[in-house]
């Protein structure tokens, strides 16, 4: 008798039995951390779906390589360059030049090169919603809005976050620096 | 002030704390500097509230089409992996356990450095949008604030140190979900440390920190009496 057993049966007995080894605390926070997976991917891709997608591949990569990561160190710090390098991975499918169109310095395109800090206006930022907030922060570029996420949403400092994303840490400030300016003149922009 | 060109791109790192990779030069001009001090402030300021807008959003559900197996594995793992062993996280990310949730946060570093209380409640108002409490309490020192969004509520932390450096922080919760007309203090065990929720005339605020049991319980002693609270911010 021949018993149909689907993929996604079989798949999760194979997560199963993966929680269950010796790394199953290892596993526990893994998935724990899928929210903050998912946000960090959602601010580098901009789109939930792909996000969630990102964020789910994340945590099964993690899991079949449990044996990679020392105990001790920064699990999230981990996950989110597993998360990054899959995010890289996709683009640079997706185009030839990806990389290079996100990670190379816009800031000449995007208007910044000559960004003279005008004083700024904290109340532009005081009567914001967050709604606008978020919503400004979400058409920022990757390139900006993956060290904004890490520094400001996460609390990790400068260095861990050039370990993550693989830059040097003072294109980190930089891009901190600047996707704020950029992020500010967005709110000012609704806020007219 | 003439020379802020050269210093404003290292402002945010300076409102991030992350002092050692400002210049010298950058330190002294900045405190000088009425235009660049206001805008490191506000370099923290739109930091505050863009981790609380981001984490305020709600998760959405994706709709789910045909996918490759590699990611459907990966939705199953997540399922499964969250069903096994992970509800506790999950639950305090984005449930409605405001104080594992206040408990979690206010053990990040604070968005905002200081000692004086005043500055402080003048940031923890700005950030938040709300009317804070001045609060000063006997023995302890200010350290900073930060402001979160987790668990449906907007979080205020303020950090205060011991004398022997130990770590003390009152994270108040949104004054809409505080019990009105009540007082007390429960204790809770979260994650293996005492965590103390009183409610105070202020409002409800969560204890935690490094400190010993005791100067925990004579926080929250001082906050559920009132006598902590100077002055009542702006209504």
């Amino acid at each position: 008798m021949h018993t149909e057993v689907s993929d996604d049966h079989i798949y999760a007995e194979l997560v199963a039995d993966a929680a269950g080894l010796d790394e199953g605390a290892i596993a526990e926070q893994i998935a724990a951390l899928q929210p903050r997976l998912f946000r960090f991917a959602w601010s580098l891709s901009g789109d939930p779906e792909e996000a969630a997608d990102l964020a789910q591949e994340t945590v099964l990569r993690a899991l079949g390589s449990q044996w990679q990561f020392t105990p001790g160190t920064n699990l999230k710090a981990w996950l989110f360059r597993i998360l990054r390098n899959l995010y890289l991975s996709r683009r640079r499918s997706a185009s030839a030049h990806a990389e290079t169109v996100l990670f190379d310095d816009l800031d000449a395109n995007l208007g910044l090169a000559d960004c003279q800090a005008n004083p700024v206006e904290q109340a532009v930022i005081v009567k914001a919603r967050l709604e606008d907030v978020l919503a400004a922060f979400r058409r920022l570029p990757a390139l900006y809005a993956g060290p904004l996420h890490l520094t400001a949403v996460e609390g990790l400092t400068y260095a861990e976050t050039a370990r993550i994303l693989d830059i040097p840490i003072g294109t980190v400030m930089s891009r901190v620096y600047r996707g704020r300016r950029l992020l500010l003149t967005r709110l000012a922009e609704r806020a007219l | 002030m003439s020379g802020c060109k050269e210093h404003r791109p290292f402002l945010a790192a300076l409102a991030d704390g992350e002092t050692e990779l400002v210049p010298a030069a950058t330190l002294t001009h900045v405190a000088d500097c009425p235009d660049c001090a206001e805008e490191a402030d506000t370099h923290r300021l739109l930091g505050a509230r863009l981790s609380a807008s981001v984490n305020a959003d709600r998760l959405p559900i994706p709709r789910r089409g045909r996918r490759s197996w590699p990611v459907r594995l990966g939705a199953v793992a997540a399922v499964v992996i969250a069903l096994a062993g992970a509800a506790a996280g999950w639950h305090a990310y984005t449930g409605e356990d405001r104080v594992a949730a206040a408990a979690a946060v206010a053990w990040d570093q604070p968005q905002y450095g200081s000692s004086d209380a005043s500055t402080i409640t003048s940031w923890c108002e700005r950030a938040s949008g709300r009317p804070m409490r001045e609060v000063a309490l006997p023995g302890l020192s200010p350290l900073g604030a930060r402001m979160d969004y987790r668990a449906g509520t907007d979080i205020v932390t303020v950090t205060y140190t011991t004398p022997q450096g130990e770590r003390i922080n009152v994270s108040w919760l949104d004054a809409s979900q505080a019990p009105s007309g009540r007082s007390g203090v429960q204790s809770r065990m979260i994650e293996g440390r005492m965590v103390l929720l009183v409610a105070s005339p202020g409002g409800t605020a969560v204890i935690s920190g490094s400190a010993p049991q005791s100067s925990l319980w004579a926080t929250a002693a001082t906050l559920e009496a009132g006598a902590g609270s100077i002055s009542t911010g702006a209504t």
